[in-house]
């Protein structure tokens, strides 16, 4: 009975034995054994890996389990965490190129532009954000109350293939957009007919603007 | 003298397939009642067992010496017993369907200690536990594996298999129990 086995990790010897037992193949078991020798002859010939300098790599056990962290790479990811977290620390806070002067060098009129202490830049026709990280959250916003939809088109989208919706908030139309690292080119299609580039956007009467939703490690810049 | 598994390995590697039978002929079985624990009494675990024979035969270069030729083998039979599982639907209700038909298949060789409804009752807890569960059970009493060789062989961390044996053995036990057969 099992009372005499409860310890966690053991079966009663009548269960295990069974688990022992051999089964009865339902194929003859010599057949079974020619039909994979046969089908391996049929097989290109195995070859050994290639050793550089005869020395064959070897993987430590731990690295063979998936999932599993070695004391070692739980150290490293520590000190990794830490040191980009300090690096980011180190950066101080945020630079906010502001509308004001941004506006000038666009030749645009400095009062279409929003100013916003938490904005990083505002998007031109050929904006290019110098992303530091991997992927961030960025928002996109256009002030366009007269429209019936806008959607986002840069050149992560496929300019249009895959544009992105933007949604209306009290007249400002905006998307989090996870944006990879790298410099990107962006615009606007509005109403679906009307394509908005934001350099001009200001001309036409709309406003654009980009809030950074992820930490301060990246910088937006205005071309 | 026997030819160990690695003396085999390399004189298949050197262009003898042939020397792969003994390999096949020393493994098979094991391998057939591991797949045939894991998957269920039927011909889907020769097949798995045929495959699985095949795979090692391709990537044999992939092994190392080091490692025990029969946990590098079992690894493969475990994947491709995952693989067939996850191709048919419901496995569990098949591996219980099967086991009620077909039993787990007759002793090779009959032990005047056997006792059929144990095998029996067996079969239908171990058709009754969770894949995971019983991949783990099969390969530690079963295969007799230690938790490192099968760490290798399923890629789950040792005290996740330690878990699953524990859960299994008290599931066992407690299905077992009920039934009164052991």
């Amino acid at each position: 009975m099992f009372d005499a086995h409860d310890d966690l990790e053991t079966l009663p010897p009548s269960l295990v034995a069974a688990l022992r037992r051999d089964v009865r193949p339902t194929v003859e078991r010599g057949a079974a054994v020619a039909a994979i020798m046969e089908a391996v002859r049929k097989e290109p010939a195995p070859r050994a890996r290639t050793r550089f300098l005869g020395l064959r790599p070897k993987r430590p056990r731990w690295a063979l389990r998936r999932g599993a962290l070695s004391p070692a790479g739980a150290v490293l990811a520590a000190c990794l965490t830490m040191a980009v977290g300090w690096l980011g620390a180190l950066g101080g806070p945020r630079p906010v190129t502001t509308g004001a002067r941004a506006a000038p060098e666009r030749g645009l009129a400095s009062g279409t532009v929003r100013v916003s202490a938490i904005r990083d830049s505002i998007l031109d026709n050929a904006i290019v954000l110098a992303i530091r990280d991997t992927v961030r959250m960025v928002r996109f916003a256009l002030e366009a109350p007269a429209a019936s939809r806008v959607a986002l088109v840069a050149d992560f989208t496929g300019w249009g293939a895959q544009a992105v919706p933007l949604r209306r908030t009290a007249g400002e139309w905006s998307a989090d957009v996870p944006v990879r690292r790298g410099a990107h080119r962006v615009g606007f299609v509005v109403n679906d007919s009307q394509w908005v580039g934001a350099g001009r956007a200001a001309a036409r009467g709309f406003r654009v603007d980009t809030l950074a939703l992820a930490p301060a490690t990246a910088t937006a810049d205005t071309i | 003298m026997t030819t160990t598994d690695a003396d085999a390995v390399r004189v298949v590697l050197e262009g003898d397939a042939d020397a792969f039978r003994i390999l096949v002929d020393r493994y098979y079985d094991r391998c057939l009642r591991l797949a045939t624990h894991l998957l269920g009494a039927g011909g889907d675990a020769e097949d798995a067992v045929q495959d699985a024979f095949l795979r090692a035969y391709r990537h044999l270069g992939a092994y190392q010496e080091r490692d025990r030729f029969s946990a590098w083998l079992f690894r493969i039979v475990v994947n491709q017993c995952r693989t067939l599982g996850a191709r048919r639907r419901g496995t569990m209700q098949l591996h219980a369907r099967a086991a009620l038909e077909h039993g787990l298949g007759e002793p090779a060789v009959e032990h005047p200690a056997d006792d059929d409804a144990t095998r029996e009752e067996l079969q239908r807890a171990l058709a009754r536990l969770e894949p995971d569960q019983r991949e783990a059970v099969v390969l530690k009493f079963s295969e007799d594996l230690t938790y490192d060789e099968m760490a290798a062989a399923t890629g789950v961390g040792v005290s996740a298999l330690k878990m699953r044996v524990q859960r299994a053995c008290r599931r066992l036990r407690a299905m077992l129990t009920e039934t009164n057969h052991v």
